[in-house]
């Protein structure tokens, strides 16, 4: 879901290939700017299908982000708004 | 295992081109992508493994959803998941360089080590004779080699920082590594083979006896073999109380030799005292005691003060003046080959420790100024190298087959530091490029049990003598091929060496590593906690 998130922003898109894409995410991780788990398997296996990773934007996220004001903000902004899935 | 690799890489690339021109089916999509994910990450830590596959698997499963539920075809879908997962791909493999295990950086130096020497060997087999117009081969050779030792050099370096003398928990159970056995075992019987079939032409006029030599070499590998077992069962600790010991008798038998009537010349070796003859012992060369002496002293020494290692006054000058002693020593011999590789050894083994690389800097002017010494004493390509080289050049791709040779090229000193080209001369490239894979594993795997070691006594030995066999290997093959003056260094485990104590050290030292590899018992931890007493 981030992806599609991302692919609908044009400047963005690059960033969609699973590389790069799972590749910033690990680093955001890192930076402490994210958190992430797994969603319940349950859930999945009840809507047959794969059960999704679930990033949160951290309280250190959300303060980089501020820090930033540009187009990337959007994305990002979206994404703190609710928990997400890849 | 990294052309395995290389091979799976290329063919999945090759895959999704095909996929691209093929109508892009989704199903195709899917399982380049899943197979790709599958392949970049396994050679990772079960957790980080199974959540990148997880997590790719779970994209693709939304990704095609949401696309289907917008009304995109399936042969679209396919398109867009199999360009996204190309595109990813140099990504994935930064990501997996960084967060890989070490074994993925040093497959990819070990790697072109193996082309390197590969890569020498064929320029000697197939580049003709003349040695001017190869310069510009020649000096891509040396600078690929030098840059994969280096990369091992850091790689190692950068482990060793990490496992900082915390005692890895004994693995239970964990036996000595066969396989290294066995590749040790495989060269071996290939160099008795080979004299074998020399047997006829060098036999016959001069020795009495076809076998002659075939015969006396299963002598020395047995013998070999005899001390490999007995160093495997003998805990390596205990090696530590004789490092000091060991080395004053090496010092002392580098001095007596070079006292005259004393110290003997040798067979070939005009104007040179470098043996001890005694009467009830086969002659004793101390530079080859020094040589093992000088290891076991340094990883020993090294492990009993890392913390003082970046210090100019407790760790460096020591280091330099003991390694300094020693290698003055062997070059008033002269034996100015074996001074270039104590010297090689020690800096390296002193660099992947934790010397401070400023030191190491001047350390390098060292053996970069023994070298022009080398250079400028006339050391130069003799007529026997031109002999290795046309021998290569003989035999060509598959070689003339076993037993194959031509009139008066085989003399015992060939079969000794020249195996290499009698192996070409029989089998060819083909045959000495096997050769070259089974050091380069026999390398691999003398690193890994250094990575494994449970103590910093261990990982110090155990690098030293890998890389003190591998410089070994590459001064004898670039002897061989003329990439460098020939410098008469046998091949580890596939020269000719009835009555050479060579054999004795590079035998027992792989039965050390054995030893290292094998799981700590009671009695290791015991002498383990003796041996840091010791210095």
């Amino acid at each position: 879901m981030i992806a599609k998130e991302i692919r609908q922003q044009e400047e963005a898109r690059l960033l969609t290939a699973h590389g790069t894409l799972y590749k910033a995410l690990d680093r955001m991780e890192n930076a402490g700017l994210l958190s992430s788990r797994w969603e319940d398997p349950k859930i999945g296996a009840e809507a047959g299908r794969p059960r999704r990773r679930l990033y949160k934007v951290t309280g250190t996220g959300e303060l980089a982000l501020a820090r930033y004001a540009s187009p990337e903000q959007q994305v990002a902004g979206r994404l703190a708004a609710k928990p997400a899935s890849p | 295992m990294t052309g395995a690799l290389g091979v799976l890489v290329v063919g999945l690339v090759l895959l999704f081109a095909g996929g691209l021109a093929k109508a892009f089916s989704l199903p195709l999509a899917k399982v380049t992508v899943r197979t790709w994910t599958w392949l970049y990450t396994a050679g990772l830590p079960y957790e980080v493994k199974s959540r990148r596959r997880e997590e790719v698997s779970s994209d693709v499963w939304e990704h095609e959803s949401a696309t289907r539920a917008s009304g995109y075809s399936p042969d679209a879908i396919g398109l867009q998941i199999q360009l996204r997962g190309l595109l990813g791909m140099p990504s994935d493999v930064e990501w997996l360089i960084r967060h890989g295990p070490v074994e993925f950086g040093t497959f990819a130096a070990l790697g072109l080590l193996a082309l390197t020497g590969i890569g020498s060997l064929y320029i000697a087999t197939f580049g003709g004779n003349s040695q001017e117009t190869l310069d510009t081969p020649w000096m891509i050779v040396v600078a690929a080699g030098s840059l994969s030792m280096i990369g091992l050099l850091l790689l190692t370096r950068k482990t060793f920082a990490a496992q900082a003398s915390t005692a890895a928990p004994p693995a239970s159970g964990r036996g000595p590594d066969y396989i290294l056995v066995g590749t040790v075992f495989g060269l071996a019987s290939i160099g008795i083979l080979a004299m074998y079939f020399v047997g006829s032409p060098l036999g016959s006029p001069s020795f009495a006896d076809p076998s002659y030599f075939a015969v006396r070499q299963t002598i020395s590998v047995l013998v070999g073999m005899a001390l490999l077992l007995f160093f495997t069962r003998i805990d390596y600790h205990l090696l530590r109380r004789f490092s000091v010991p060991l080395m004053l008798v090496a010092i002392v038998a580098l001095v007596l030799v070079l006292i005259p009537r004393v110290g003997h010349e040798y067979q070939e070796y005009y104007g040179a005292q470098r043996w001890l003859m005694l009467d009830w012992l086969p002659p004793i060369k101390p530079s080859e005691l020094a040589k093992f002496a000088f290891i076991l002293y340094l990883a020993s020494w090294l492990a009993g003060r890392r913390s003082d290692l970046t210090s100019f006054a407790k760790g460096f000058v020591p280091f330099l003046s003991f390694t300094f002693a020693v290698a003055l020593l062997v070059v008033l011999e002269p034996d100015s080959t074996t001074a270039l590789l104590i010297l090689a050894a020690s800096a390296s083994l002193f660099f992947v420790a934790g010397a401070r690389p400023l030191h190491l800097v001047g350390l390098a002017l060292v053996p970069g100024a023994a070298v022009v010494f080398l250079v400028a004493s006339g050391w130069g390509i003799g007529y026997e190298t031109n002999e290795l080289g046309m021998a290569l050049h003989e035999g060509g791709v598959t070689g003339g087959g076993l037993g194959f040779s031509y009139d008066e090229f085989y003399t015992p000193s060939v079969l000794s530091h020249g195996v290499v080209a009698v192996i070409g001369l029989q089998l060819g490239f083909v045959g000495t490029g096997m050769i070259t894979l089974l050091y380069v594993f026999i390398l691999y795997r003398a690193l890994r049990i250094a990575r494994h070691a449970s103590d910093d006594f261990g990982r110090f030995l155990a690098f030293g003598i890998a890389f003190f066999i591998a410089s070994h290997v590459a001064l004898s093959f670039a002897g061989t091929t003329g990439v460098l003056p020939l410098m008469a260094v046998d091949a580890p485990f596939l020269s000719y060496a009835y009555g050479s104590w060579g054999v004795v050290w590079l035998f027992a030292s792989i039965g050390v590593l054995l030893n290292i590899s094998r799981s700590p018992t009671g009695l290791h931890l015991e002498l383990r906690s003796a041996g840091t007493r010791s210095p």
